[in-house]
């Protein structure tokens, strides 16, 4: 009778060791996986490399080097995108009240430089903001592959991408990007 | 009444054999479970690793382009849209020597800007033109105002000389009611004209 029991038991046991491998490794794998592992950025100077080479405006490198070791999010827009210049000041609000916590917000405009300026000029925000058409391969290497706007990107302060969000940030979650750490 | 039945009693040497051969098919099976086991578990690993990661961040997806075909949300609140070129697939009929009929076919959910729409010559200063726009619909944009824009299918015609070729940009740029735009779009095709009638 244990003899049998031995033998039932084998296959079971088996099958159990599989499936709990299994499941071990695909929850490592959720948490930690990357997008686009081989063209992800990971580190604040890779990313500040590519957005200094996507789109310096008025100083635009300077902008950069001063996020080093800060969370960063990366807000990419335009002047002619209705949803995107609404959400300036819900991203402007949070840049200021989150500033001393280690939070920046850093625009980046695919749009022309003149266009941009003169939307700047009148329309006025504290953080500062990057454009070029370059922005545009960035923004697809960061995983939007629609090209719509707006859309945001949370650097870490080591340059790792936290979150991501298609779509107007309403002041929650945009406190909620303030605060990740 | 209980039937009873008397069965013929096994020789012991048979008896044996059984039990010898029950055994061996028993440990055959048991063996062949853990081996199918082990053998497809990197397979089942493989296969989860091969479940294509592009898009997640730390286990977030970010919205697959054709993952909806009306503008929509995600579980995490965020539009799920479709790319221009799917939201706006556009088409071109010849109508005649410079002369090229424009349809596009606006999905629902969707919006393009009529002053947006532009036309213009890719090499030389040649007069071409938009011809048949239709008015659109009034939207009340929060930012820009009272905008007209097409919500529904809307056709055109683009106009150029009638003796030679000319090849064109086309320009327009629209957005979804989700709350997202798409860059300015760019189209470029050939005004094919009759010579002889020069």
């Amino acid at each position: 009778m244990n003899r049998r029991v031995l033998w039932l038991a084998l296959p079971v046991l088996a099958l159990g060791f599989g499936m709990g491998l299994m499941s071990s490794k695909m929850r490592d794998m959720q948490p930690t996986a990357p997008p686009s592992v081989a063209e992800q950025p990971a580190t604040f100077d890779v990313w500040a490399a590519i957005l200094a080479e996507a789109a310096p405006l008025d100083g635009g490198g300077a902008q950069i080097a001063a996020l080093r070791g800060r969370t960063v999010l990366v807000n990419f827009w335009a002047t002619w995108c209705g949803p995107c210049v609404t959400e300036i000041p819900i991203l402007d609000a949070v840049h200021v009240a989150h500033a001393g916590e280690g939070f920046s917000v850093l625009g980046v405009a695919l749009d022309t430089p003149e266009a941009t300026r003169a939307f700047v000029a009148e329309t006025p925000f504290t953080y500062p903001t990057l454009v070029g058409e370059a922005a545009l391969a960035v923004m697809t290497r960061l995983g939007n592959q629609t090209g719509a706007l707006p859309f945001s990107v949370l650097l870490g302060p080591d340059g790792r991408i936290l979150d991501t969000h298609l779509g107007v940030l309403d002041s929650t979650t945009a406190v909620t990007f303030a605060r990740r750490e | 009444m209980i039937k009873q039945t008397h069965a013929k009693p096994i020789h012991p040497r048979a008896y044996g054999t059984c039990r010898l051969l029950a055994r061996a098919l028993r440990s055959a099976f048991a063996c062949l479970m853990a081996f199918g086991a082990l053998v497809s578990l990197p397979g089942l690993l493989s296969a989860a690793e091969a479940v294509d990661l592009s898009g997640l961040v730390r286990g977030k997806s970010i919205s697959s382009p054709q993952s909806s075909p009306v503008g929509g949300a995600n579980a995490l609140g965020e539009p799920t849209v479709l790319t221009a070129e799917a939201a706006f697939p556009v088409r071109f009929t010849p109508a005649g020597p410079g002369l090229v009929r424009v349809s596009f076919d606006i999905q629902p959910g969707y919006y393009l800007y009529r002053d947006k729409f532009a036309v213009a010559p890719i090499t030389d200063d040649i007069g071409v033109a938009l011809r048949g726009l239709p008015e659109g619909v009034e939207r009340d944009d929060a930012v820009f105002g009272l905008v007209p824009v097409f919500t529904e299918p809307v056709e055109f015609e683009l106009t150029g000389p009638a003796d030679r070729d000319v090849e064109v940009e086309l320009r327009y740029q629209g957005c979804a009611e989700v709350g997202i735009c798409y860059q300015p779009q760019k189209t470029r095709l050939l005004l094919t004209g009759n010579p002889s009638t020069r």
